[in-house]
Formats: structure tokens, C-alpha cells, sequence
């Protein structure tokens, strides 16, 4: 019973354990989805240069765009392991309830980082064939990929909110 | 700070006056001319004008005009191909035309010989291809010859044999032996020679009696060997591929004067701009008039102007022909007239983030003013570092400066620039620097004086204590921006006479919403009975399209879930703004942390060698934070032009604004190559 509650309530190794598990979890997840649509926008843009290379600057946003969601995993990493945990200096240990919401809230939020990078690639790719058809609405081509991009945004406005609060220990 | 009033335009002038008109009202450039023949049924213009008389006028002559203009340009692109031009910066700006003046353009006009210029290029280009030509046959053969490089006989030597048969063979090395071997037996006298080999293959030659010519020629075919096809000439092979060489070499020496001479004809390029674009203006004047009708004597054109500008029109036109009727008369209520925007100096900026949406209708407000407002707020928040603003309006600075681009992209990135000031604003605010790169005490730029700076502007700390400040100056920013939309839509209804509509729907959106501040800030009682005014007119009035009093309710309390869904969905959705704002700082920070690692100390007390690598290490820390916090300005700037982008299209406008105009495309002298400098242009500038 005691040694319940001392893992609970003061902070333990396998609370930071579980907050480490749920950043590397997001930063992987986040990572992995930035991955595959950069891909998919990618193949397309390069589909489109060999017709014109001359559109090539154009194309470099559109290839950019589901790159967003790595970074904003990559945020919530370092705001879970630098700015909470303190792990460049000494580490800051959490309780394992801190850790269990640590450990959820990241995977979650990886999930939709994951999920948001893959069909915003896809929607990035089908832009690219406004620049390829019609050069002057490219505008109009960036507007789509961001509605994807929004939940992408939500998961790391809830994190946050969440995250940077927190009094570890 | 709205759009341009338009007239209608009608002119009828006598046949005979048609070219000198059209060459003025092109000039002029404020005219609109829109096809005779579409929609002129049922107008009460019809009084004016008996349109079964009036035919479009076709010209034949167009096309020839049009193959000149192709051809013109054609030799433009191929002289371009020789001239170097400027660095295009990966292309993503348009360059603006070089600029002649217009004495200059006059005396080309009047004195260039295009067409044989053009001549000239046409056979240079001949010349080029046919030494292209040239050379790649030269290659082919010295190709073949190259593995016999070796063989020191004269080669027709193999050709005058009259008992004997010669052959050069490429054998693959993997058939060598077998092949050999297959040989050595059929033929009892068999001489064979290696001149040389590679690692796929061995060049060999063989020597046989006539007698066996058809047994070789079997043996071969069954190894599919084939034999190589030499020139009958007195020379070794070596000897050859030396002539060869020489004459590729005189080939090339050749292609390269000619393209030396083309690449110093920078000022034919030009004049040919000149021509092409005064062709290119004939055309137009050509399409323009296949646009005007005719009858037998006169003819006539239907269109637009604005305003202000039909007493240019009148006086320019009457100057050429006294006679001509001119009519300027109200847009009709079914047409849509072309839509110009007027907006004074910082707000005409964001018309480019308005032309991404699309244009106003003719008789709506125009947004430019409140969106341009908001989207400088909206992007200053997500950007909210005043590194990456000063860094920006560097950048954009710096690129207005030096590039000579057409006037969109120069607008664009005057936007930008004017956005990357709020960047800056918001990032004092904050107090975020490049992350924290002067306020962190362990970095050598953190020093206690600038740490104090920052904090003395700094109005909230996000990341430490106003976590929530943030997230809600974004969120009422957001309420703001919609309360403000639907207060247009209302002015809207309400001066259209539409006040019914203007009471039940914006008026009680607004009092819904408003009651949540009042709530907040003055009392809680109020507020909430000022919210449910507006739901309870919602609920009896919303569904006020209905019939029945039951149909009528159910859509009153469907109109009042939309609505609170709608109001909770939009107002969160400028969340992105906090979200976006705290993240460029953070990744700005962890740039920092992890660069400043490989900062050294000051080597003091260590040996003296210390002193010649630590200069290195910050050198290479410097280099990189320049890199990554370039980069990194870069994609957050992509964020926030889009992000930004969408809360005005996707959250703002749908309260008030429908679009759907068509932009004013005057009938004018278009620079595509160059553009004109006349003496009154350059008074104006």
C-alpha cells in the first residue's frame, strides 16, 4: 500500500519512463506522417518539373506544407522533454499520474500529426495541379492543404495548453 | 476604400473612324470592351439600338498578324538562349519588362529591319543545327573506329584482299573462348589477332581463306557476333580518329563564334522586344475590333468605364470624330459589371490576399479594408517573433530593392513586408527574440543588459506565466473579426432596405454573442439576458420561411444550433494563431539550446592552441544559428501567410461577403517585353 502511494505521489523514474514514452511516441508518429506527405507532394512537384522546371520555385511551398506537422510533434517533444522534464540538465522526475497524461497526451496528439501529415500530402499533391493547369490561382492551391492542417493545429493548442502548465514532481 | 463606380459604355462612330478610336481608347487603357454579339436580348437598350443590324465584324487579316507576333517571338526566345540573363531567384517572381523610352521606341519602330534581323537569326540558328549535325556524326564514327585505335595497318587493307577475308569483330568476353574454340575447328587455317579489349568485350581480327567465308559466317551468327564496318581509307585508325578529333575541334571553335557573335546582339533583344510588343498591340486592336459590331456604316462598341474616367473617354474620342454618339448609363440590375478596387496606400496591399478569394460583386462592400486590418494582426500573431519580423522585412526589403519585378509581386511583398512589421510588434510583446536567444542566461548573446531590454518591452510571457493570456487575446481577436463581419452584413441588409432580415438574423447573432463579453466583463446577468434575446428571436424568427408555427420552431431551434456551433467552431478556430505563435518561438529556442552546445568557452588558462580552434567553433556556431534560424523563419512565415489566409476566407467572409466578381481587364498597350516610358508617366511616378 505504501509503496502505491509513493509511486503515485512522488515523482518516480517510471513516471518519467511513461512522459518520455508519450514525446517519443508524437515526435515518431509526427515525424512518420511529415514523412509520407512530403513524399506524395514530392513525386507529384517532381512529376510537374519535368514538364516545366521553370515552376520548380512555385512548387517548394506545396512540398513544404505537410512538413508542418513534424515540427509541431517536434515541439511537443521539447516542450515535454526540455522544457518539462528538463532532460538537458538534470531531469526533473514526474508522478506517475503526470507521466500516465504525459504518455496519453502524446500519443494522441501523434496520432492526429500522423493522420493530418499523410492527407495533407495528398491534398498538397492534387494542389500541385493548379500550378501545373492554372499558374495563376496558385494562391488558392495553399488554402486547401490548410484545412487538413487545422487538426493538426488543435492536437498542438491542446497539448500545450496541457503540457505547459504542468508543475512536474 | 471600396470599388470603382462603372458606367456602361456605348459608342457608335462611322465606319471609317474605327482604327484611329480603337488606337486612342487603347491608349487611354481605361475602356472594358466586352462581345458585341453576347447577351443582348430583352435590354431596354433595345430602344436605343436595332441589334439585328449589328453583326461582329471578322478579320482574316488576324491571322497573319498573329504568325508575324509568333514569329517575332520566336526569335526572341532563341537570342535569349545566348544572352545571359540575371539570377532568377528559382523563378518564383515575375520580372517586370525592361523599360525603353518612348523616343527610343519610335525610332526602332520607324527605322529596325526586323525582318531581316530575323533572317539573319533564322539562318544562324540553320547553321547551328547543321554544325550540330555535323558534329554528331563525326562522333558516331569515331565511336566506331575507337576500339581498333590499336591496329597499325592502313584500313584498306581489308578491303583489297582478294583471297583472304579480313574481319573486325567485337567479341563479348564471356563467348570468347567457346567462340574460339567453335572456329579453330571448322577452319583449318585461321589467323587471329587482339587489338585491344574492355571489360565487356575483346576486339579482335580474324584472317581466313575465301573458301570458308559461309562456314564463319555461320558460326558467327550463331554466337551473334557482328562484324565491325570499317572505312576503306589509306590511314591506320589512329590516324583517323586524330583527323577526326581536328575536325570536331574546327566544329566546335565554329559553334562557338557564332554563338559569341549572337551573345553580343543584346541589342537586337531588345528591339525585338520592341517590335514583338508593338505587334502584340496591333493584335489587340485586331481582337478588340472582332469584339465591335458593324453595320453598313458605322460601327460599334459596347462595354465598360469607370466613372471618373468618361469625360476622358468623351474628350478623346470626340477629338477623332466630332460625330460619334457616345451613351454612358448605370449598370442594369441582372448585369455584373467588372469590379475595380480603390483603396488608399497601406490597405490597397492586402488586395493581393483578396485576390486569392476572389473579387467582390459590383454592389457589396468592399472587404480590403477590415481584412487587411486583420490579417496584419492575424499574421504579426502567428509570425510573433521579432527576429523573424526584422528578419523578414529585411528580406522582403531587400528583394523590393534590388529586383526589378512586375507590379503583383511587388505588391505581394510590400504586403509581406508590412506584415513582417507586425511580426516584429508581436514579438516584443511577447518577448521573443529569435526564441530566446537574448533572454536565456547560459548563451553568450543572453547577457544580463539585453535580458533586461526584452523584458522591459515585454507586455505577456506566454511560455512561463500568460499561457492563457495568449490563447485568449487569439480567441478574442477571433470574436472581434466575426462580430464585426456580421455587423457589415447587417449595415448591408439594413441599407438595401432589407431591415426585417437585418433584425433577425445578423442583429440576433450579435446579441447572442455579445451577451458572453458582457457576461465576463460587466455582470453575469446581463450578459446572459442579452444572449437570450437573441435566442429567442432566433427561435421564433429564424425559421420565419416556414409555413406552419410547428415547421416554424423546429427550424428556430435548428438555426440556433448552427448558429452556437458555428460561433464556438469559428471563434476556436483562431486557436491556430496561439498554436502558431508559440511555436515558432519554441522551435526558434530549440535551435538555440542546441547550437549554443557547440559554442566553446573562453579558453582562458588553457594552452595557446586553444585560442586557434575556438575562433572556429563560434565561427561554425554563428554559420548554423544563421542557417537553421533562416530556414526556420521561412516555414513559419508559409504558416502564417496561410493560416492567416484561411481565417479570413473560411471564418470572416462567409458572415458577410459572397465574391464572385470579374476583374476589369482594360483595353489596353500591354508590355509583355517592355514597357514604354512616356514623359507623362515618369511626372506621375
Amino acid at each position: 500500500m505504501e509503496t502505491t502511494m509513493a509511486i503515485t505521489q512522488n515523482g518516480s523514474l517510471l513516471g518519467l519512463a511513461l512522459g518520455l514514452l508519450g514525446a517519443g511516441l508524437c515526435l515518431g508518429m509526427g515525424g512518420a506522417g511529415s514523412s509520407i506527405g512530403v513524399g506524395y507532394a514530392g513525386m507529384t512537384a517532381s512529376g510537374v518539373v519535368t514538364e516545366d522546371p521553370n515552376k520548380f520555385g512555385k512548387l517548394i511551398p506545396f512540398v513544404a506544407i505537410p512538413g508542418t506537422q513534424g515540427i509541431y510533434s517536434f515541439v511537443i517533444f521539447f516542450v515535454i522533454t526540455v522544457m518539462k522534464l528538463n532532460l538537458l540538465k538534470t531531469p526533473n522526475l514526474p508522478t506517475f499520474h503526470q507521466g500516465l497524461q504525459l504518455l496519453f497526451i502524446g500519443f494522441s496528439a501523434g496520432i492526429v500529426e500522423y493522420m493530418s501529415a499523410v492527407y495533407q500530402g495528398k491534398v498538397a499533391s492534387a494542389s500541385i495541379g493548379i500550378i501545373a493547369k492554372r499558374p495563376d490561382q496558385v494562391g488558392k492551391g495553399f488554402i486547401l492543404p490548410a484545412f487538413v492542417e487545422t487538426y493538426a493545429i488543435i492536437a498542438l493548442v491542446a497539448t500545450l495548453l496541457i503540457v505547459i502548465p504542468m508543475k512536474i514532481g | 476604400m471600396a470599388i470603382e463606380p462603372i458606367k456602361r459604355l456605348f459608342l457608335i462612330a462611322p465606319a471609317e473612324r474605327r482604327e484611329p478610336i480603337l488606337a486612342e481608347l487603347q491608349k487611354l487603357g481605361v475602356v472594358q470592351i466586352e462581345d458585341i454579339s453576347s447577351n443582348n436580348e430583352a435590354q431596354d437598350e433595345a430602344e436605343v439600338f436595332d441589334w439585328s443590324l449589328v453583326k461582329p465584324h471578322i478579320l482574316p487579316e488576324r491571322r497573319n498578324i498573329q504568325k508575324q507576333y509568333d514569329s517575332v517571338v520566336n526569335a526572341i526566345r532563341f537570342l535569349r538562349n545566348f544572352i545571359p540573363d540575371r539570377l532568377d531567384y528559382l523563378s518564383i517572381f515575375e520580372k517586370a519588362p525592361d523599360i525603353v523610352s518612348a523616343e527610343d521606341e519610335q525610332k526602332i519602330l520607324r527605322e529596325y529591319a526586323y525582318e531581316k534581323v530575323m533572317e539573319d537569326l533564322r539562318e544562324q540558328d540553320g547553321r547551328l543545327k547543321n554544325l550540330h549535325a555535323k558534329k554528331l556524326s563525326a562522333m558516331t564514327r569515331r565511336d566506331n573506329l575507337l576500339p581498333w585505335k590499336d591496329l597499325d595497318v592502313p584500313l584498306n587493307y581489308f578491303c583489297k584482299t582478294s583471297h583472304v577475308v579480313i574481319r573486325a569483330l567485337i567479341v563479348p568476353t564471356a563467348s570468347v573462348d567457346a567462340c574460339r574454340k567453335a572456329a579453330e575447328e571448322a577452319i583449318s587455317e585461321l589467323w587471329t589477332f587482339k587489338v585491344g579489349e574492355t571489360k565487356k568485350s575483346k576486339h579482335i581480327i580474324v584472317i581466313f581463306h575465301k573458301e570458308h567465308q559461309q562456314t564463319a559466317e555461320n558460326i558467327l551468327q550463331s554466337f551473334d557476333i557482328h562484324s565491325a564496318v570499317l572505312p576503306c581509307s589509306e590511314k591506320t585508325p589512329a590516324e583517323l580518329i586524330a583527323e577526326i578529333d581536328d575536325f570536331i575541334a574546327q566544329i566546335d571553335a565554329e559553334t562557338k563564334e557564332i554563338e559569341e557573335h549572337l551573345a553580343a546582339r543584346g541589342g537586337d533583344l531588345l528591339k525585338l522586344k520592341v517590335v514583338a510588343d508593338n505587334i502584340q498591340n496591333v493584335l489587340h486592336r485586331k481582337e478588340a475590333q472582332e469584339l465591335c459590331g458593324e453595320t453598313r456604316s458605322t460601327f460599334l462598341i459596347k462595354g465598360w468605364v469607370p466613372d471618373v474616367k468618361t469625360p476622358a473617354v468623351e474628350k478623346a474620342v470626340r477629338a477623332i470624330a466630332d460625330e460619334t454618339d457616345l451613351y454612358f448609363a448605370e449598370p442594369l440590375p441582372h448585369e455584373n459589371p467588372p469590379i475595380i478596387l480603390k483603396n488608399t496606400k497601406p490597405v490597397y496591399l492586402y488586395e493581393s490576399v483578396l485576390g486569392i478569394y476572389g473579387l467582390p460583386d459590383y454592389r457589396e462592400p468592399d472587404p480590403t479594408p477590415t481584412m487587411g486590418l486583420f490579417y496584419f494582426i492575424g499574421f504579426g500573431y502567428c509570425l510573433a517573433d521579432a527576429g523573424y519580423g526584422g528578419l523578414l522585412a529585411l528580406l522582403t526589403g531587400f528583394l523590393l530593392k534590388k529586383l526589378k519585378l512586375c507590379k503583383g509581386d511587388r505588391k505581394f511583398l510590400k504586403m509581406l513586408f508590412l506584415s513582417a512589421i507586425s511580426a516584429m510588434l508581436f514579438g516584443m510583446a511577447t518577448g521573443s527574440w529569435f526564441g530566446n536567444l537574448l533572454t536565456d542566461s547560459t548563451f553568450p548573446t543572453g547577457a544580463g543588459w539585453t535580458m533586461k531590454l526584452v523584458e522591459k518591452i515585454q507586455l505577456i510571457d506566454p511560455l512561463n506565466k500568460h499561457i492563457m493570456v495568449f490563447l485568449g487575446a487569439a480567441l478574442a481577436v477571433g470574436f472581434i473579426q466575426l462580430s464585426w463581419g456580421v455587423m457589415i452584413k447587417f449595415y448591408t441588409l439594413a441599407r438595401t432596405g432589407n431591415y426585417l432580415d437585418a433584425l433577425f438574423d445578423p442583429f440576433a447573432w450579435l446579441l447572442f454573442a455579445f451577451g458572453i463579453p458582457i457576461a465576463i466583463l460587466i455582470h453575469p446577468r446581463v450578459g446572459m439576458w442579452v444572449s437570450i434575446a437573441g435566442l429567442a428571436i432566433m427561435l421564433f424568427f429564424g425559421g420565419r420561411a416556414e409555413k406552419g408555427i410547428f415547421q416554424r420552431l423546429v427550424m428556430g431551434i435548428w438555426t440556433i444550433y448552427g448558429i452556437a456551433t458555428g460561433l464556438l467552431s469559428d471563434i476556436l478556430s483562431y486557436s491556430r494563431l496561439f498554436a502558431l505563435g508559440l511555436a515558432s518561438g519554441i522551435v526558434a529556442s530549440v535551435i538555440n539550446i542546441i547550437l549554443f552546445f557547440m559554442w566553446p568557452s573562453l579558453p582562458v588558462g588553457k594552452p595557446w592552441y586553444y585560442w586557434l580552434i575556438a575562433p572556429l567553433g563560434w565561427a561554425l556556431t554563428i554559420a548554423m544559428l544563421c542557417i537553421f534560424h533562416f530556414i526556420n523563419m521561412l516555414i513559419n512565415v508559409l504558416g502564417a501567410f496561410i493560416h492567416t489566409a484561411r481565417l479570413q476566407f473560411v471564418e470572416f467572409f462567409p458572415k458577410f461577403y459572397q465574391g464572385g466578381g470579374a476583374r476589369f481587364i482594360p483595353f489596353e498597350t500591354q508590355a509583355s517585353f517592355v514597357e514604354i516610358e512616356h514623359e507623362q508617366n515618369k511626372k506621375i511616378v
